[in-house]
């Protein structure tokens, strides 16, 4: 890890129009930051800053509410 | 007073007939809890992340509304015993995030027969008069194309 440590940049910090799709309603966009499994990837892995990973985290919680993100996928049935 | 919108569910088995009159209902709901309506929009029918009620699909409808949010509860509670209804959400918006120049529920649902045909005249109306200026257009094209063309000729006989 430390090896082949490199300094990701957060999105949302180079394109700032991007914060307006942290929306639930834009579930595709915010199927980006989920794994196959239907889990939210941590920000070290995706390089998200932690202030938009709390948005992000919160509207993926009220998409999946409504059903438009899985809670989780059970990777037998896909 | 506060914007809300409200993203809520329908059974798929509900005809755009039967769904328009629930729509209706569902903002009338609003309306009498001294909510006023600012937008509807059928999103249609989409299939689910998850089965709801044994259901796949279902037909999504966002509703925006302003009001203030005492009421909100009690609408909620109409929505939790509207049997039609498989889920819904409620969540406060920002009055730039209201949605503006949509079309009428009758069109969005696919309803309106004799609107269509008023429409598509109004379309066909608009493409004669586009056609026109087309012609215009093309014309001029066609000039500057000719003089290009002769401008080439006169360079390749120089």
């Amino acid at each position: 890890m430390a090896l082949s440590y490199q300094k990701k940049i957060c999105p949302f910090k180079e394109n700032s129009e991007l914060i307006k799709m942290i929306n639930y309603k834009e579930h595709k966009f915010l199927r980006k930051f989920l794994t196959d499994q239907g889990k939210i990837i941590p920000g070290y892995v995706t390089g998200v800053s932690a202030k938009y990973q709390r948005l992000i985290a919160k509207e993926i919680k009220k998409a999946r509410n409504i059903a438009l993100l899985p809670y989780h996928v059970d990777p037998r049935n896909v | 007073m506060n914007y809300y919108e409200t993203m809520y569910i329908v059974h798929p088995a509900i005809e755009s007939g039967r769904l328009k009159d629930l729509i209706l209902s569902v903002e009338k709901n609003m309306n009498s809890l001294g909510g006023k309506t600012c937008a509807i929009n059928v999103w249609g029918k989409k299939k689910l992340a998850y089965a709801i009620n044994k259901e796949k699909y279902g037909m999504y409808i966002l509703f925006q509304f302003k009001n203030d949010g005492k009421s909100n509860k009690d609408f909620n509670l109409g929505l939790d015993h509207n049997a039609n209804i498989l889920a819904y959400l409620t969540t406060k918006i920002d009055e730039n995030n209201v949605l503006n120049d949509l079309p009428d529920l009758d069109t969005q649902l696919g309803l309106s027969s004799s609107n269509n045909e008023n429409d598509s005249k109004l379309q066909n109306q608009n493409t004669k008069t586009e056609e026109t200026d087309n012609s215009t257009d093309e014309a001029q094209d066609v000039k500057s194309d000719a003089k290009s063309d002769d401008k080439i000729e006169q360079q390749e006989a120089e």
